[in-house]
């Protein structure tokens, strides 16, 4: 066998030949070729050498992790070796020093008892630190809530103000509430008022009014301090009415009872047989005055009769006799009053109308000047006294056609034409009504009919919300009809512009007329023409009415100015109706009323 | 008791704590503010409010952002550092702007641990943020006496209180705001913390605007919405 380290090698020689000279590819000259990089093994360029490892490692703060081998579980109390030793000593002391307790007071103190106490304490003080840990949680907890709450309110905050615009000013929060309290009084005094009447004037058997004071049967409950209050409030108002029906006459019976009526109301005390008793009185006095007024009625009827009768040829000479005497006799009577009425006036007698209120003295002629245009108030027994007479010769002579009766009622009037009456509620829902039908008119187009979104079917659809719930209010305080609500929404629709527009315009129209309706009926009832009656139309929906009718110019007052000098309107002589004309103290005619 | 009405029953403990020698106490951050100004009466600046009211041209939506402004300002003057600013970004809606409040606030306590104040978008001008800060650091912080910032809370209260005061006249609800006022100006809020300085004017002011919203909805809708948002036997 060869020599291992001697044998020549079993291996092929390089052939370095080619290292004499340069080869045909060599590069003589320009930079040095980079030298070409070695293959990478297979196993490297194939793409997936091994599984990826998906496994998740991450902690899951939800599960504690598993104990290593003989370990606890987390959350375990660490009670470890010294713990336990301190533990333990610290009950051996505690029962040595029982013990020793013991041994020197001879076992009156320490031993078992003592350590039961020690332990006892030492429970109290971890319950005591457990109170106090559970305190302040609680004392977080309220901060942390008074913390939320003060950003809830601050959120609130702007929320609240973003309701309203920018630029604010008092209009904006005038509310209607106190308009309601006082809608909401006048219809409880109303209902009070009218189950009152109906109770004590006849229009219903007491049996029947619901909630009545004189239901027979019915167990007599005592008089609350409301019904008191609603009953003497209802008297209030039969007493007034009471007091209306007397007038001037001279009925001692009905003006005692309206006397002990008003001395019941006056006082809190009254029971309820007072109430009920007053209220009785009252009834019998109306009626009995009006038996009297139908009976006086009758009998002058009765005289008229006879002087017509007595022109008639067949009557016999005593009749006509009588005629005659009775006739002449009430004339007499018409002339002396007249006489008597005119010889207490203290101006100028041969004057009249403004030359007679320049005769008088200047407080007396403000006086008068007041009753005249309806300013002062009326009642019946204002020109009852012989100063008060004097008072009514004097407005009668300056004012030729005062009428006391209408002056008697202008108080109640126009209270019910521009104060809390059912008439001044209309005209308001009117007059409201009325202010929108501009927005309406001009929104009446085709988007404002079929274009959802755009500006004008939103104004249109304001402008309608606000005449539906004024026409919905009206309807609900009971000021108007259902028909009469329904009337005013119906005539509202239209489905092509132009009808619409004219469906405005006749609501319009139709809301107009009924202001002006309510405007005639109430210059009517003024007591005078000099009365300046106020207009019942709001500027606002006057000058909405003249837009929608195309009118440029604001019309007249409805009520028309009367001419210079003017005292009154009256009808040509003879005519009753038709057309008027004014007329100066002196009868002398001014013009035509427009 | 809710927590407005705490915050307000403790003005009166705290105003009258006040009004005895300032004793500083260790925990107060707050620095001095530059000079102590003369104690003025700012009543009768104040009180030309009621004259802007009545002749329209009151704006209470800036004046409550002026107050929110002031609030922010007193806290920061006190030392107390904001754990967050959200500013308003344009075009942003109060509903998104909240939304990321309530994203941001969560990373630091969340709302009950932080005292929000925020200015008006259109009315500040700065255009308009929301701040918080710390709450219980709020708490541990005392008002010192003759301090401008707190001096200028109570001017901004008072005078938003007489502006609504102009629309709507001496209810029952302004009168208990301006009688909290008088008790706050007393002392310029000395003595308070900063947290109950903060949130009095905001819980005084509440009852006020919700008076003026209910009376808005009646004036403007009949009170359809305040009915419909009423108890059925409140109603009644």
């Amino acid at each position: 066998m060869p020599d291992p380290m001697t044998a020549p090698l079993n291996v092929v020689a390089p052939d370095l030949s080619g290292m004499s000279q340069p080869g045909p590819n060599a590069i003589t000259s320009g930079p040095m070729p980079a030298p070409t990089a070695p293959a990478p093994p297979t196993e490297a360029l194939t793409p997936g050498m091994a599984a990826p490892d998906i496994t998740d490692r991450s902690i899951n703060p939800a599960v504690p992790p598993a104990p290593p081998k003989g370990g606890t579980p987390v959350g375990t109390p660490d009670v470890g070796g010294h713990t336990r030793l301190l533990a333990m000593i610290s009950g051996l002391a505690s029962g040595l020093g029982a013990l020793g307790t013991s041994i020197a007071t001879k076992g009156q103190r320490g031993g078992v008892q003592q350590v039961l106490e020690d332990q006892a304490r030492e429970q109290e003080m971890k319950i005591q630190a457990q109170q106090a840990a559970q305190a302040k949680t609680n004392a977080q907890l309220q901060n942390q809530l008074t913390t939320g709450e003060i950003a809830r309110l601050n959120t609130q905050n702007y929320i609240l103000g973003s309701t309203w615009h920018d630029e604010v000013d008092q209009s904006h929060f005038k509310t209607q509430e106190a308009q309601q309290n006082i809608k909401k009084s006048a219809l409880d005094i109303d209902t009070a008022v009218a189950g009152y009447q109906r109770e004590n004037f006849g229009l219903m058997p007491p049996s029947q009014v619901p909630g009545g004071l004189n239901v027979p049967g019915a167990a007599v409950a005592p008089v609350t301090p409301d019904g008191r209050a609603r009953v003497q409030t209802s008297l209030g108002s039969a007493i007034n009415l009471a007091t209306g029906v007397l007038g001037t006459t001279q009925d001692s019976t009905l003006s005692a009872a309206i006397d002990k009526a008003k001395a019941v109301v006056a006082n809190p005390n009254s029971s309820r047989a007072d109430i009920m008793g007053a209220g009785q009185g009252l009834t019998n006095a109306l009626q009995a005055n009006k038996a009297v007024t139908a009976s006086r009625k009758e009998q002058s009827e009765a005289s008229t009769a006879e002087t017509t009768a007595a022109n008639a040829p067949a009557k016999s000479a005593a009749d006509i006799a009588l005629a005659n005497a009775r006739t002449a006799a009430a004339k007499t009577s018409t002339e002396k009053t007249n006489e008597e009425l005119k010889s207490l006036r203290t101006g100028n007698s041969n004057l009249s109308g403004p030359d007679y209120l320049k005769s008088l003295p200047a407080s007396r002629a403000s006086n008068v000047q007041a009753f005249g245009e309806g300013r002062a108030q009326v009642n019946s027994r204002s020109f009852a006294t012989p100063a008060g007479q004097a008072l009514l010769s004097d407005i009668t002579a300056a004012y030729p056609d005062y009428d006391q009766s209408k002056a008697i009622t202008w108080d109640k009037t126009r209270n019910e034409y521009t104060g809390s009456g059912a008439t001044a509620k209309k005209a308001v829902s009117y007059n409201t009504a009325l202010e929108h039908m501009q927005d309406l008119y001009n929104n009446s187009t085709k988007e404002g009919l079929y274009l959802p979104g755009s500006k004008a079917y939103s104004d249109r659809s304001v402008a309608l919300g606000y005449v539906s719930n004024e026409v919905g209010n009206a309807i609900k305080n009971g000021v108007m009809s259902k028909d009469e609500g329904a009337q005013i929404l119906d005539s509202l629709k239209g489905w092509t512009p132009s009808t619409a527009k004219e469906r405005v315009a006749e609501t319009a129209r139709l809301l107009y007329d009924k202001i002006e309706e309510y405007q005639t009926k109430f210059a009517d009832a003024a007591p005078s023409s000099a009365v300046k009656v106020p207009t019942l139309i709001s500027p606002k929906a006057q000058a909405a009415y003249n837009f929608v009718e195309g009118i440029n110019q604001a019309p007249a007052a409805m009520t028309p100015a009367a001419p210079a000098g003017a005292t009154g309107k009256a009808y040509p002589k003879g005519q009753t109706s038709g057309p008027q004309y004014w007329h100066d103290a002196n009868g002398k005619n001014l013009g035509l009323v427009q | 008791m809710t927590a407005s009405q705490d915050a307000i029953q403790a003005l009166a403990a705290k105003s009258q704590a006040a009004a005895a020698p300032a004793q500083q106490q260790p925990q107060q951050a707050a620095p001095q503010s530059a000079a102590p100004s003369d104690a003025q009466d700012d009543s009768t600046v104040s009180d030309n409010a009621a004259d802007e009211a009545a002749a329209g041209k009151t704006n209470l939506l800036k004046q409550y952002s002026k107050l929110n402004s002031a609030i922010a300002e007193m806290f920061d003057s006190l030392g107390v550092k904001r754990s967050l600013s959200m500013p308003h970004q344009k075009g942003q809606g109060m509903a998104e702007h909240i939304q990321d409040v309530g994203t941001a606030i969560a990373s630091v306590g969340g709302i009950t641990a932080n005292f929000l104040s925020a200015t008006h978008s259109q009315h500040d001008s700065k255009g308009g943020a929301t701040v918080a800060h710390p709450s219980e650091q709020l708490r541990q912080t005392i008002i010192p006496k003759n301090f401008e910032p707190a001096r200028a809370v109570v001017f901004a209260v008072r005078t938003l209180v007489n502006k609504i005061e102009g629309l709507v006249g001496e209810t029952p609800e302004v009168q208990k705001a301006k009688s909290v006022i008088a008790l706050l100006g007393k002392s310029d809020m000395a003595g308070m913390n900063a947290f109950d300085a903060g949130a009095a004017p905001i819980a005084l002011v509440h009852p006020l605007f919700q008076l003026l919203a209910r009376r808005h909805s009646v004036y403007k809708h009949g009170g359809k919405g305040h009915a419909m948002l009423t108890p059925p036997k409140v109603q009644q």
